[in-house]
């Protein structure tokens, strides 16, 4: 019932933006449909390059007119424009020549001083003899061998999106050939595939703070075509679109979201950190328990239902100082995708979503790197080209918080502790031809903090992957990934000397990915693939540390398991408006018990019109390694168990549908989705459990069975002097112990409980305001219900002191969250010559300073009361600098 | 009462220390007070039975029975004196006890080790509890209690060191109760009333003014056990902690330490208490836990009563630690006793208000004593009573008054 409602409401949401008009076609026209009756009324070829000003155009012509041929050439004239013909072939051009409009090579920011006519001929030839380069949006590119056009509707263009300056892969840019719909994006190589009808097209190519470009091609067959796409460098005032925001619309797939760098550079965090995980949380549906700690929860799912992948490598860990930083370099990460309900068929193993946050290739123009410094952390990095086919990009991060810690009084008896941290990053890519290439990314991170003499922590990150990417065939490209990812922890107390230990834990896992994609037809492309990733889990060791310790050694068995899957999925359109992507994946474990589960993922998306769309999508997920914590947030000693023949793996679905519509020229996107969610098998501990070196830990957990649901509404601006989002969220998180019901001795009495991240309002604000193309501030606001805790109801006076009764589990909410952020960003100057580029962030985090609650607890103080405490993390205002040289 | 403070788990350092580490990195991490008011309590009311004590095997047992009471009810608790209590056996045999206002005698000097024991408590109006019949656990004497100092010189913590010559895993619970005496930092020869005016103090008077008493009972849980352990060994294992500045180590110390063998089971339960009690909060805290304990309630199952009931013999070491011993003790560390000043006899009545007492006459340089200026300095320096008492232990070993 309730998912009916949500439904509705999203219907109901959307409404308004379905009312979009359509152009006369006689009067108001654009030179592009001017053009093309032009070509229409004449035989020989017509080639027009649009100039920047071309689309601001408008026309009207008598369609009826015996003279149509002359008017339009009148008008072209009035304009500005020139007929001239060449080799049989017309040509329209701006009247002053190519050089009044831009210069070919204009994106190669190197104006050459050549005569006109040298550069008519340039042109021409170039429209002629199409290089295999995109740099111009004033030429036509031929694709194919005109002699030997290809047979049939439509052929394959395939190639790379590179950034200009750096030759970069761009990812995530869209390009969107607006005849026949036909639309692709860069991926995470920057490579890109399209389908195009023969014949002449126009590809739109947008990104996220890219220039709008237009790719003019003509096209008589496959081909290959590298796009060169420019970062913009001034705030324009044109009208601009921009992955970000057509992204959704366009996308099949539901609940994904992607941010670039860049993006989460400007928004204000905590220290001034820029914080790449920290940012989804300003997302509709990511919430975590409070801030400062580790781990997020997607729709309702717990923080191990996340898989966290960087360059495709599973980090167990993914914070830094308790959870304040997550272990990620900014400088070096280029985006992260986060999918929160369509989770694309070659992802698995998590059942609550996958966040893919992956790292830049490196300039292949020249080294260039930076260095930074914030309240806590210094980093730096590098990067540049080896040679003429190779990249490399490496990134340094570390703390020198310790400092701080001095700072304690002496007697506090906190002096003693210290807190440390950093990590490295490192990508080599090296491009053997245009169809392959290999990518190898390596990542650790270390991270030790010890709260007194006496007791230390310390936990390691390390991920290695290898990435080779083939496109052997213009339909069918490869991808074949390995790697070894690397989690452990250890601890050691030595409180007293007679029982002093060290307890570690560790995770290895090795994995093997081979994914390939094909263009079946102008309608379906299919994505399938095969996996194996094996696990080797050291779940403790509990040694004696020092002579004096009596501890006995004990080693828990090793776990090991092998998890293996296949996927098919198909990307179909069936009509110019209707498409569907349908897959399923198989997903198989072995450890002492064989698991076997089919995976479905179905998501389909509707056009109402180019800018409204509807989507759907059901997809259901199997998770076979556990974390077990009796804590709230990701700590430094969780457990994690694999599935085995007492634990049974997680399962998960959800289904969701969403409403996506762009607006003001396409430069407001919103979205509302709704979702319904089941989680079976999540696995609760029993009161009291200890799960460290418990060598029967399924006696100790409880299996626990998970609903969540929830509306997201979002609007977005991408771009444009004021950008950023707000978001609003209701959703609900509820867990209960599985088939008890009325138990007494169950969870709340087997009955439906608000799971610790339940907060059912949240409203996010993600803005930006530039002044100047240097100057911007930005501002962040948050707000949410409570988060629900237990709380004691009655006390008692026993064995000395009071004691509490704690009544059902999260029965009380704390007050509602409310935090303000605002920074002022300079940007560096954009005089290309400057050896380096300065650029400071200045901010305050909780510019209100509310006493936000982290959490309430009890105890006894002394014998005689019990007194109630709140505990503020961030408590009042915190201001902060961020330096960063670029060189 | 300083010392309190101090007496947290390890855990509790833990926790702290990620709040003021945030705290020192940003100035602004804090802890408030919370009044439970602001819980809104009355939806989830509850009233549950509390059985408090253990049947002591060769002693008697002492078993307290009351209510939980509401959050913000003032301290107190609310006794039930007109249960009947009881030990039974396996075989239903039983030894009564007697009441006492809510504090429950049963003579169990004469159980039997080999059998097996439940304690039954029959309220009026509430009917029947029982805990669960239990062999005897047999607690392995005290071997030692010891003390060490922390490296700084700050605290000194009592030490326990016991073992078990059987090979099952060891699990173990203390309590203890000291007694201390202490001295005044000065020795007055003077006395000042506002009736009396200034008076010297006869030698009694002083050594009723020198040396009090004070005594502390435990609160904390202290546990500890030898699962992991190579040998059945609790060596050394933590119990107070007693700061440098702290009275208790101004003269004469006293502990008296009670060690209890309990079930696994047991451990558990008050592993969870001391948690509940003194871990919660922080960011990696864990959350609170449900502590049921083992006393059901005979006619209604499903309802919760709490409290533990072990059925174990006890065994009791006390330990002496003195001055010297202790070597850390500072006993003025403000310095507030050192400051002596004299003052003129117009001013001795609104010292005597604020706190003050006299000590000795100024010494004029003829060598006389000047009866109109004598040196004062803070009440309780010069006269313990104003932190102690004269409640001396009857097993005092020392004949000071």
């Amino acid at each position: 019932m309730k998912r009916t409602i949500f439904a509705l409401l999203a219907l109901l949401f959307a409404v308004p933006f379905m009312a979009a008009g359509q152009d006369n076609y006689c009067r108001n026209i654009g030179i592009d449909s001017l053009i093309s009756i032009f070509r229409n009324i004449n035989e020989a070829p017509v080639y027009f390059v649009p100039d920047r000003m071309a689309s601001n155009l408008i026309f009207t012509i008598n369609r009826t007119s015996l003279t149509l041929d002359k008017d339009i050439r009148e008008l072209l004239q009035e304009k500005g424009y020139v007929i001239s013909g060449f080799n049989g072939s017309l040509f329209i051009l701006k009247n002053t020549g190519f050089t009044a409009t831009l210069p070919v090579d204009y994106f190669k920011s190197e104006v050459k001083s050549a005569k006109r006519e040298t550069l008519q001929q340039d042109y021409i030839d170039a429209l002629m003899n199409a290089s295999n380069i995109a740099t111009s949006q004033d030429r036509v590119y031929v694709i194919g061998n005109k002699e030997y056009p290809k047979k049939g509707g439509a052929a394959y263009l395939s190639g790379y999106v590179r950034d200009s300056r750096s030759g970069e892969p761009a990812v995530g840019v869209v390009l969107y050939d607006s005849k026949s719909k036909a639309v692709a994006q860069s991926d995470a190589y920057g490579f890109y595939k399209i389908l195009l009808p023969l014949g002449e097209s126009a590809l739109d190519v947008s990104g996220y703070s890219l220039e709008d470009s237009k790719v003019n091609l003509m096209v008589y067959g496959d081909g290959v075509l590298d796009v060169v796409v420019k970062e913009k460098v001034f705030a324009l005032n044109s009208v601009v679109v921009s992955a970000e925001n057509t992204g959704k619309l366009r996308d099949n797939d539901i609940g994904i979201e992607k941010v670039r760098i860049d993006r989460i550079k400007r928004v204000p965090a905590v220290f001034g950190e820029a914080d790449v995980v920290k940012i989804i949380l300003t997302l509709p549906g990511v919430k975590s328990v409070g801030e400062a700690s580790g781990g997020f929860n997607v729709r309702g799912g717990a923080t191990d239902q996340n898989l966290v992948l960087f360059n495709g490598g599973t980090v167990y860990n993914p914070s830094h100082l308790f959870g304040v930083f997550s272990a990620f370099n900014p400088d070096v990460v280029n985006d992260i995708e986060l999918y929160k309900s369509s989770i694309p068929v070659e992802y698995g193993g998590r059942i609550s979503s996958v966040l893919d946050v992956r790292s830049r290739e490196g300039n292949n123009k020249k080294i260039t790197g930076s260095f930074g410094v914030g309240l806590l952390t210094a980093r730096a990095h590098i990067e540049g080209p080896v040679g003429k086919n190779t990249t490399f990009i490496f990134g340094a991060r570390g703390t020198y918080s310790d400092w701080m810690l001095g700072l304690l009084p002496e007697n506090s008896g906190y002096n003693n502790g210290t807190a440390s941290f950093y990590d490295f990053t490192l990508g080599v890519n090296h491009k053997f031809n245009e169809k392959n290439s290999i990518h190898l990314n390596g990542y650790y991170s270390m991270d030790a903090f010890k709260f007194s003499v006496d007791t230390s922590y310390k936990y390691r990150n390390a991920n290695a992957s290898l990435r080779w990417k083939n496109n052997f065939h213009e339909k069918h490209s490869m991808e074949f990934s390995a790697g070894y990812d690397y989690y452990t922890y250890s601890t050691f107390d030595k409180y007293n000397p007679s029982t002093a230990y060290k307890l570690s834990f560790r995770i290895s896992q090795a994995y093997a990915r081979l994914k390939f994609k094909s263009l079946l037809s102008q309608n379906h492309t299919i994505t399938y693939g095969l996996e194996a990733l094996g696990y080797d889990l050291a779940p403790g060791s509990y040694l004696p540390y020092g002579k004096e310790s009596i501890v006995l050694p004990k080693v828990l068995d090793k776990e090991q398991a092998l998890e293996g899957a296949v996927y098919l999925s198909d990307s179909w359109k069936i009509t110019e408006k209707l498409f569907l992507d349908y897959g399923a994946r198989m997903t198989l474990f072995k450890s002492d018990k064989f698991y076997a589960a089919p995976e479905l993922r179905i998501s389909g998306r509707y056009m109402f019109s180019p800018k409204v769309s509807f989507k759907a999508g059901f997809n259901s997920m199997n998770q076979y390694i556990h974390m077990l914590s009796n804590s709230t947030a990701i700590s430094p000693t969780d457990i994690w168990k694999l599935s085995d023949r007492n634990i049974e793996p997680q399962t998960g679905w959800q289904a969701a549908v969403g409403m996506y519509a762009s607006m003001a020229s396409n430069r407001l996107e919103a979205s509302v989705e709704a979702y319904y969610k089941k989680m079976n098998h999540y696995l609760d501990y029993k009161s009291g459990a200890v799960l460290v070196m418990n060598e029967n830990i399924a006696a100790d957990v409880v299996q626990t069975e998970g609903k969540a649901y929830g509306i997201e509404a979002m609007i977005k601006k991408p771009l444009g002097k004021l950008n950023g989002w707000l978001s609003y969220t209701y959703s609900r998180a509820q867990l209960r112990e599985s088939g008890k019901k009325g138990d007494p001795s169950a969870i709340n009495g087997g009955n439906w409980y608000n799971a610790s991240f339940d907060k059912p309002h949240d409203f996010n604000l993600v803005g930006n305001y530039k002044f100047t193309h240097r100057f911007s501030i930005s501002l962040n606001a948050d707000y949410s219900t409570g988060r629900p805790v237990t709380v004691p109801i009655s006390k008692y006076y026993y064995n000395g002191a009071y004691r509490l009764y704690y009544g059902s589990r999260n029965n009380y909410r704390i007050p509602d969250y409310f935090r303000l952020d605002a920074a002022i960003n300079v940007e560096p100057t954009h005089k290309l010559k400057a050896f380096t580029h300065f650029s400071f962030t200045v901010g305050v985090y909780n510019v209100t300073g509310r006493k936000n609650v982290y959490s309430v607890y009890f105890e006894s103080e002394g014998n005689s009361e019990i007194k109630g405490y709140k505990l503020s993390v961030f408590g009042s205002q915190i201001p902060y600098v961020n330096l960063n040289f670029k060189f | 009462m300083e010392d309190i403070q101090m007496k947290k788990g390890l855990f509790r350092y833990n926790i702290l220390f990620v709040w003021l580490f945030a705290g020192m990195l940003l100035f602004s991490a804090c802890i408030y007070d919370f009044s439970v008011s602001e819980l809104d309590p009355g939806k989830e009311e509850v009233s549950l039975i509390v059985v408090e004590g253990d049947i002591a095997v060769g002693d008697y047992s002492y078993i307290k029975v009351y209510t939980t009471i509401p959050l913000e009810a003032v301290n107190g608790t609310s006794y039930i004196t007109n249960a009947r209590v009881w030990v039974e056996d396996g075989d239903g045999m039983k030894v009564q006890g007697t009441s006492q206002t809510g504090l429950y005698a049963i003579n169990t000097t004469g159980l039997s080790y080999d059998r097996e024991y439940k304690l039954c408590v029959d309220i009026p109006g509430r009917g029947l509890y029982e805990s669960k019949l239990q062999p005897v656990i047999e607690t392995p004497p005290i071997d030692s209690i010891t003390f060490s100092i922390k490296d700084d010189n700050t605290e000194l913590y009592i030490e326990v060191t016991t073992h078990n010559d059987s090979n099952e895993p060891l699990y173990c619970k203390w309590s203890y109760e000291s007694d201390w005496e202490f001295q005044s930092y000065h020795v007055p020869q003077l006395g000042y009333s506002p009736s009396l005016g200034m008076y010297e103090l006869s030698d009694q008077q002083k050594s009723i003014m020198r040396n009090c008493w004070n005594s502390e009972k435990s609160f904390d849980i202290y546990v500890a056990n030898t699962e992991d352990l190579s040998k059945n060994l609790i060596y050394k294992q933590r119990l107070n902690t007693i700061g440098y500045a702290d009275k208790k180590l101004d003269y004469l110390y006293s502990t008296l330490i009670t060690q209890t063998a309990i079930s696994h089971e047991a451990y558990v339960y008050w592993s969870n208490i001391k948690k509940n009690s003194s871990e919660l909060g922080g960011i990696f805290a864990p959350q609170p836990v449900e502590v049921k304990g083992n006393i059901i309630s005979v006619s209604n199952p499903d309802e919760v009563a709490l409290g533990y009931v072990s059925v174990s013999t006890k065994s009791v070491l006390r330990r002496y630690i003195t001055r010297e011993e202790a070597e850390i003790y500072d006993p003025d560390p403000e310095g507030e006793c050192a400051h002596v000043e004299p003052y003129a006899i117009d001013m001795w009545p609104d010292l005597y208000a604020s706190n003050m007492s006299p000590l000795t006459y100024v010494m004029l340089e003829s060598g006389e004593l000047n009866r109109n200026e004598a040196r004062w300095c803070m009440n309780f320096c010069s006269d313990c009573r104003y932190t102690g008492t004269k409640n001396k232990p009857s097993y005092w070993p020392n004949d000071h008054i």
